[in-house]
């Protein structure tokens, strides 16, 4: 049981402790915040997950329909 | 079970018969994997506006645009950390915020899931008080898990929820040992399949051809060339002993990082300390390339259009592709997510043909006959038929139906994706509750997965940027000027 608590203690320290800290470092803040203002979700699994899929697609609709019949599609 | 199973694997077989149909985890992943996508998708058909028909076909002929539909379930399913709730000095930010209450959902998909599987436990001849008894300390993991991967750091290097679920079910395996109690719930096997047939309901081949033809030649033909040789490599060169870990790691470096190394294992009977370190090395590989790739595409000063595919046909993890590829523009980001959306939707076919030849030809005596039809279906895996036939089935009411693609993605946006997720998740804790910390260490020794995992990823580097600069600057310029308009 010691070690559960002792184990379960570092987790805490490192969660509620160590990566606040490291999240208020100027390059961990810059990237945090470039990520946030795209609406990117770095911890996305599958695609949709993913926030930019629906604009992507539209937008993706929009150029196959304003090139009539693009070549490189079947 | 089989004479080579051993209950390490991920997936077992056991002997045919027809109480199979009621008393295997592999048919009662399709049962309620089925049941969950088919309610999924009523209760969108049955919330939509009264004029989606009109606005449907306005939308298919080109005069409107398709309504995104939502249903009833969305209140009562959801997790911690969703993109809008990541946290960074108090955890509970990950499950209330300002906009967003997560509470009644988390408990709902505690409640939905346990509910569905101790009836199957009990129909399994299981306990059902047990069951759900040690249901609640398993879920209860998950979700920590869920939260240490919403906070803002890990998030940003793409740690994912599945390493968090297995460190914590490792923690407690290997410190005070994983009670009697709670083994009623560590059922990594039940868990995975049914996730892999809630996958199967986002694999819609209607959008492989989204891209056209570069998008095809990038995601359909170099993701399977490199698997393969690198698959070979691992054989006839570094000599790796378990086929199954080779095939994992290729699957898991070449398509799309966890979720294809999940229905790889599972399609190959891997062992779970396997797709342990198959993902434990893509997620260290992929925190890398996040950083690197956007730096050496700036340094080069690469096109957006070709760096976009270069980063999604190689980053393994798909939250990393978004994240890496906005590190370089917004042209990169749109191909990006296409190609990694295309390789997604690869992962069916890998986990099918993986199986088929498993069963035919690795599992098969060298020295018997060719095995039979009933033997090849004996031992092939049913929940990859469940997991197929979801994908059929939700592609054909996403393409047929009129407003069915919006249907589609209601369910998947609304219940299947938020469930597979937590299906996953309790995979991994219970992965980590059985799991020793030695039986892992042996996986690692002599380095040989490190090595075939850098030399396929080299291939794959080299050969996807290849086939995007011949798509798109030599057989198909035209593409390239407008996906970079």
């Amino acid at each position: 049981m010691r070690r559960l608590l002792i184990a379960g203690a570092i987790v805490g320290a490192i969660w509620l402790g160590v990566l606040p800290w490291l999240a208020e470092m100027p390059w961990v803040r810059a990237r945090i915040e470039r990520f946030e203002s795209a609406g990117v979700n770095p911890g996305a699994i599958r695609y949709t997950d993913l926030p930019e899929i629906p604009g992507a697609l539209e937008r993706q609709r929009q150029r196959l329909a304003d090139e009539r019949r693009p070549f490189w599609v079947p | 079970m089989s004479k080579n199973a051993s209950p390490d694997d991920v997936v077992v077989v056991s002997a045919p018969s027809w109480s199979q149909l009621w008393l295997s985890e592999d048919y009662w992943a399709i049962w309620l994997g089925g049941l969950l996508i088919a309610g999924a998708l009523w209760a969108v058909h049955a919330n939509r506006p009264a004029d989606f028909e009109q606005q449907a076909s306005a939308a298919a002929a080109g005069t409107g645009k398709l309504p995104k539909l939502s249903s009833p379930l969305k209140a009562w399913i959801a997790r911690p950390g969703s993109s809008e709730a990541s946290w960074q000095s108090n955890p509970l930010d990950a499950i209330r915020g300002a906009k967003f209450d997560h509470t009644r959902g988390i408990l709902g998909a505690a409640a939905i899931l346990g509910v569905l599987f101790a009836l199957a436990t009990k129909v399994m001849r299981g306990s059902l008080i047990r069951f759900l008894v040690a249901f609640v300390v398993v879920f209860a993991l998950a979700t920590i898990a869920y939260v240490m991967a919403s906070q803002k750091v890990v998030l940003a290097y793409n740690l994912e929820y599945v390493l968090w679920a297995l460190v914590l079910g490792l923690i407690v395996s290997n410190t005070v040992g994983t009670p009697s109690w709670l083994r009623p719930a560590v059922r990594t096997e039940l868990f995975i399949k049914t996730g892999l047939v809630l996958l199967g309901a986002e694999i819609l081949f209607q959008r492989l051809l989204q891209l056209g033809y570069p998008g095809m030649f990038i995601s359909w033909i170099t993701t399977p060339i490199v698997l393969i040789a690198t698959y070979i490599f691992g054989q006839r060169v570094l000599r790796i002993e378990s086929k199954s870990l080779n095939m994992t790691i290729c699957a898991d470096m070449s398509v799309c990082g966890v979720s294809a190394a999940i229905a790889t294992a599972a399609a190959c009977r891997a062992k779970k300390e396997e797709l342990t370190l198959a993902i434990s090395l893509s997620l260290a590989f992929t925190a890398v390339s996040m950083i690197v790739m956007p730096a050496v595409i700036r340094a080069t000063h690469m096109d957006e259009v070709l760096a976009g595919a270069w980063i999604g046909g190689t980053v393994d993890s798909t939250g990393a592709v978004a994240a890496a590829a906005a590190l370089v523009g917004e042209g990169a980001r749109d191909v990006a997510v296409l190609i990694k959306m295309i390789q997604n939707i690869l992962i069916g076919v890998i986990a099918f043909g993986v199986a088929v030849y498993w069963v035919t030809a690795v599992e098969r005596d060298p020295q018997a006959a060719r095995p039979r039809v009933s033997e090849i279906w004996y031992r092939f895996p049913k929940f990859v038929l469940g997991f197929i036939a979801a994908s059929l089935i939700c592609t054909w009411i996403g393409s047929a139906v009129v407003g069915g693609e919006a249907i589609v993605d209601g369910a998947i946006n609304t219940a299947t994706k938020t469930l597979m997720g937590w299906c996953f998740c309790l995979a991994f804790v219970s992965i980590g509750l059985e799991t020793n910390f030695r039986e892992l260490a042996h996986y690692f020794r002599g380095g040989k997965p490190l090595v075939l995992y850098v030399v396929g990823q080299s291939l794959n580097l080299a050969l996807t940027l290849f086939m995007a600069w011949l798509m798109f600057y030599v057989v198909f310029p035209g593409a390239r000027a407008s996906l970079g308009q």
